[in-house]
């Protein structure tokens, strides 16, 4: 090419729709955003330019269900034909980024309050019209009314209309596939979804109330009742432990300060049905138009047990206005509502003790998992934390009280009486672990107080019981094995205790398979296969399914037993009770052929001791 | 009764009846199911409680759906298949009571059950594991598709283990054509058909699928599926001596691998150090080796353990490191799995080779002959490896 010239780009609008509807939006309601969005930049358009201190902006979507039409119409500023040709036909040039860039010199409050960035948001109408007319008479004094009319392809018809108010109309001829935004219902809470803090009013289908609240709760004139209300209608949760309002915040750079303009509020939910329910979400707002639900990453890692509302015009939403961009700006926030959210906390705890004890309640097993792995929280949490111990649950400074600075801590849980009674083979209430976030916690309490000592109870209970020379019991023992018990002498705390029956780990899995098997209840192919796991992974006999009854020493009962004979019927009833008895305190599931036993075996010792 | 219609039924009565047990019960298995893959640790101790209260309220069938993604999470999430073999087998004996037998999804944990038996031995149980397959084929009813994936999928790999390659390849074909337009599913095939063709030594098919495999998985957004295929791709260029795309390749799956996070993806690695000792990067073969020996052990895969140990003797020895250490250990596993025989001779071999006294030292200008000749002798067979793929 022998001479070099400057081409412009050429836009195949077809094709851009195309990328715009399936790939830069997820989904059509957003088209109802944007429309909402550019009338209301239009009515604050208005406001500025025009000082008329009875100017009232509002808006209003109308649905013809008949038509197929879904009308929006605001009062603002309207177009003239310069604006139509610079702004409403131009892809990416927005008036109200300009607009936006002129007032932040002259007024940052102002500047603020309009949405608008891209210049394309009004093309998202063709994500659900097949067909876009604008009825529009400009603010600008004699302006006349104009129509501007497309189908979504390369041209643009602009025509005189008829209109005697100033603002505009937009008027979408809905795409068959688009339908749904004609339901009222849908439309309602699509603009409540986006434009709730808008503050201009929003009428649909002539409704006198207006659809969206048009005031953030924090702005209200009540903000904790506004709040508490917000919570229910956004949130449908009732009664939140606590609200913790955030505020802007100057944050030091080093080399410079710069202002964060955070408004919004964070919440405590009470306690959750589950109790391992995370949340650690806010929905986002920038410029008091909705962008995101479930952000988590704003919120720091720990404060899974917090949910909120954050405005921000610092924030930088994608060009689908869908997302924020996790730029320099977005850490800064970040960090400030860190912060905030600390000091919030810190307050909590020295001036509301009962507010903070329910929140910590409330969410204990979440808090702890994350208190495991953040310094700051753990410090904050530590001390207010409950445990499950043996003995209910208590904070660990409690705790150590009654041990003397040590946890013991087993990692499965305690389910019987027996499981217990066994754990507390130190005399002291032991710690369940079986939440794996709890074992972590303790760690690091530990390793935090260098005083308090950590020890694992995990493994074989039998460990807890000391051994004792067999043979002054030697008679007792006999006694059993003429009964069909399997006995054995040690000793253990409680000492009230006489014995316990200990059966081998999956003593319950391991007779029903087993039974299973030999009725041939499982099919051919799997039979094979759970034999094969039986013989090489549950090796148990059948004599030691039946269990093993651990006499105590320590018992002064089970001592004056070893003193005596057990020939006599009520010398032996004595025994079958305290096995019977030992049985139904050591936690399994007992058949109802067990239950019949044990009751024919009992009514029998118990007839041989009545008089 | 649907695949999960059921169970929205349990859900939706907890509400109305405001029953928090059981709201409790059915937040508990979603709340597992959303940590599966970000905190598998987490969600296995979320699965744990669920099953407690599931029996606790007597909700079997809530409780076996508990146990199902308890296993995949053990299975796929953590590669710990000795927890899950135990968790399968309760299942299995839980299941032959007859409150299941309605039950809808009451054939996958004895699919598991057959993943889990040859990812631990599968030579030692194969007639067991063909009686169960042979049983599935004959009950899972033919319009329950996500049944039929994993079954289709389980076979495919039991015939892979036992390198009945043929076979592989008409099952792939033919789960492919179950999967239809269903992308998420197809990708899980394209990746085990890759794994047939080049045991095939089939090179053009294992690059169509590696390509098709990661087309799709780029649309459904299976990241782990996604660097398996780039993997494959960054293999047969380096095999074709295209360098330039090798590395290319490379780098990507490196990159794609990285956002998978923890989920084990073992075979991936398997393919990367073929490709590193293509390319006689012995370093970085041994450097995956090690990693894969490091995630595996412990975890009842005592065969992939036992063949990335051998792998990484070879690595070693190819360094001039000591491989004392390691050919131990492996011999240690031989005595756990049921067919030691073809790597007691490996390990026999690479013993020779690598554990004998050393030679002594070549004078200098022998030194020289000697690598001389050694690149003499490289050049000639990829001279004939050339010849071969024209």
């Amino acid at each position: 090419m022998e001479e070099q010239s400057k081409q412009p780009f050429k836009l195949h609008m077809p094709g851009l729709l195309k990328v715009l509807a399936e790939h830069l939006y997820s989904n059509k309601q957003v088209a109802i955003r944007e429309l909402i969005q550019n009338a209301h930049d239009s009515c604050m358009r208005r406001s500025v330019e025009e000082e008329n201190q009875f100017y009232r902006p509002r808006i209003d979507l109308a649905i013809d269900r008949a038509e197929r039409v879904l009308r929006i119409s605001d009062n603002g500023s309207g177009l003239s034909a310069e604006d139509i040709s610079d702004y409403l036909s131009t892809i990416g040039r927005s008036y109200t980024r300009e607009l936006r860039e002129m007032l932040s010199i002259l007024s940052q409050e102002e500047a603020y309050q309009l949405i608008g960035q891209f210049g394309f948001g009004f093309l998202s109408a063709f994500l659900i019209a097949e067909e876009v007319t604008v009825i529009t008479k400009s603010h600008q004094p004699g302006s006349e009314a104009l129509r501007w009319h497309s189908t979504g392809d390369e041209y643009y018809e602009v025509t005189p209309a008829t209109r005697r108010e100033v603002g505009s109309t937009i008027e979408l001829k809905i795409k068959p596939s688009a339908a749904f935004v004609l339901q009222p219902q849908l439309l309602q809470e699509s603009a409540r979804r986006f434009a709730d803090f808008l503050p201009i009013p929003i009428y649909l289908d002539g409704d006198p109330v207006p659809v969206n609240l048009t005031t953030p709760p924090w702005e209200a004139s009540d903000p904790q009742r506004a709040t508490l209300d917000y919570i229910e209608r956004a949130f449908n949760i009732e009664d939140p432990i606590c609200i913790l309002p955030l505020h802007e915040q100057v944050t030091d750079l080093g080399h410079d300060t710069v202002e964060l303009p955070i408004k919004g509020f964070l919440f405590v939910p009470p306690d959750s049905t589950v109790s391992v329910r995370e949340y650690g979400d806010v929905k986002v707002f920038i410029r008091k138009m909705f962008i995101c639900d479930d952000e988590r990453e704003l919120l720091p890692p720990w404060a899974r047990f917090v949910r909120g509302v954050i405005d921000c015009p610092a924030l930088q939403p994608t060009a689908s206005r869908e997302a924020l961009h996790q730029d320099e700006t977005y850490a800064l926030v970040r960090d400030a509502i860190e912060q905030q959210l600390i000091a919030l906390l810190r307050r909590l705890a020295r001036d509301e003790p009962d507010t903070w004890k329910q929140i910590v309640l409330g969410h204990s097993d979440i808090i702890t998992s994350w208190a495991a792995k953040n310094n700051d929280f753990f410090e904050q949490v530590a001390d207010l934390l409950p445990v499950r111990t043996s003995r209910g649950k208590l904070t660990l400074p409690d705790y150590l009280q009654l041990t003397g600075g040590t946890i013991y801590y087993t990692t499965r849980e305690l389910g019987s009486l027996q499981d217990k009674l066994l754990a507390e083979g130190h005399d002291v209430p032991v710690v369940e672990a079986a939440w794996f976030g709890v074992e972590p916690f303790l760690h690091r309490y530990a390793q935090r107080h260098l005083s308090v000592g950590l020890v694992p109870m995990d493994g074989d209970a039998k460990n807890l019981m000391r051994p004792v020379p067999e043979e002054s019991y030697q008679t007792l023992l006999d006694a059993y094995r003429e009964l069909g018990v399997r006995a054995k002498i040690v000793a253990f705390k409680p000492m009230e205790v006489p014995a316990m029956m200990i059966y081998p780990k999956n003593a319950d899995f391991i007779i029903e398979t087993r039974d299973a098997l030999e009725r041939d209840e499982l099919p051919g192919p799997l039979a094979g296969l759970v034999s094969d796991y039986m013989q090489n992974r549950m090796q148990v006999s059948a004599e030691e399914l039946k269990g093993t009854l651990y006499l105590n020493a320590s018992c002064p009962l089970i001592r004056q037993f070893s003193e005596m004979t057990f020939d006599d019927a009520k010398n032996k009833a004595a025994l079958t009770l305290i096995h019977q008895i030992a049985r139904l305190f050591a936690g399994r599931t007992l058949t109802p052929a067990d239950v019949a036993g044990a009751f024919r075996t009992t009514t029998t010792a118990i007839e041989e001791l009545l008089p | 009764m649907s695949d999960w219609e059921w169970f929205h039924e349990v859900r939706q009565k907890a509400y109305q009846a405001k029953d928090t047990q059981r709201i409790r019960l059915i937040d508990l298995y979603y709340e597992g199911q959303g940590f599966s893959e970000k905190e598998p640790d987490r969600a296995i101790a979320i699965y744990e409680q669920a099953h407690a209260l599931a029996e606790q309220l007597g909700e079997g069938w809530v409780m076996l759906a508990i146990d199902e993604r308890h296993l995949r999470t053990l299975m796929y999430e953590k590669a710990n298949y000795l927890g899950a073999l135990d968790l399968a087998v309760r299942a299995t004996v839980e299941l032959r009571k007859p409150v299941y037998r309605r039950y809808p999804r009451r054939f996958m944990i004895p699919i598991y059950l057959v993943q889990i038996y040859r990812a631990l031995d599968a030579r030692q149980y194969a007639s067991d594991l063909k009686a169960l397959l042979d049983y599935l084929i004959v009950e899972v009813p033919e319009d329950d598709k996500e049944t039929q994936y994993e079954l289709h999928s389980k076979r495919i790999l039991f015939a892979m283990t036992m390198e009945e390659w043929d076979n592989a390849l008409e099952l792939g074909l033919r789960y492919l054509a179950l999967c239809g337009e269903d992308m998420a599913e197809a990708v899980r095939v394209y990746v085990l058909l890759c794994r047939v063709a080049s045991n095939r030594r089939e090179w053009k098919s294992v690059e169509e699928w590696a390509q098709a495999g990661a087309e799709g998985a780029r649309q459904v957004n299976r990241m782990d599926i996604l660097c398996e295929c780039q993997a494959w791709l960054a293999f047969l260029a380096r095999r074709d001596n295209n360098e330039a795309d090798a590395k290319r390749y490379y780098e990507e799956a490196i990159a794609t691998a990285k956002s998978v996070g923890e989920r084990p993806i073992f075979f991936y690695y398997n393919i990367l150090a073929s490709f590193h000792v293509n390319g006689e990067e012995w370093e970085k073969a041994s450097l995956v080796r090690q990693h894969q020996i490091e995630h595996v052990g412990g975890t009842g895969q005592v065969m992939d353990e036992l063949y990335y140990r051998v792998e990484h003797i070879k690595a070693l020895g190819k360094l001039g490191q000591p491989i004392a250490e390691e050919h131990r250990a492996a011999r240690d596993l031989l005595g756990q799995v049921s067919n030691p025989a073809p790597y007691d001779t490996e390990l026999a071999d690479l013993e020779k080779q690598y554990l004998s006294p050393p030679s002594p030292p070549l004078p200098p200008a022998a030194q020289a002959v000697s690598d001389g000749l050694e690149q003499v002798k490289k050049q000639v067979v990829r001279w004939i490896a050339g010849l071969f793929k024209g």
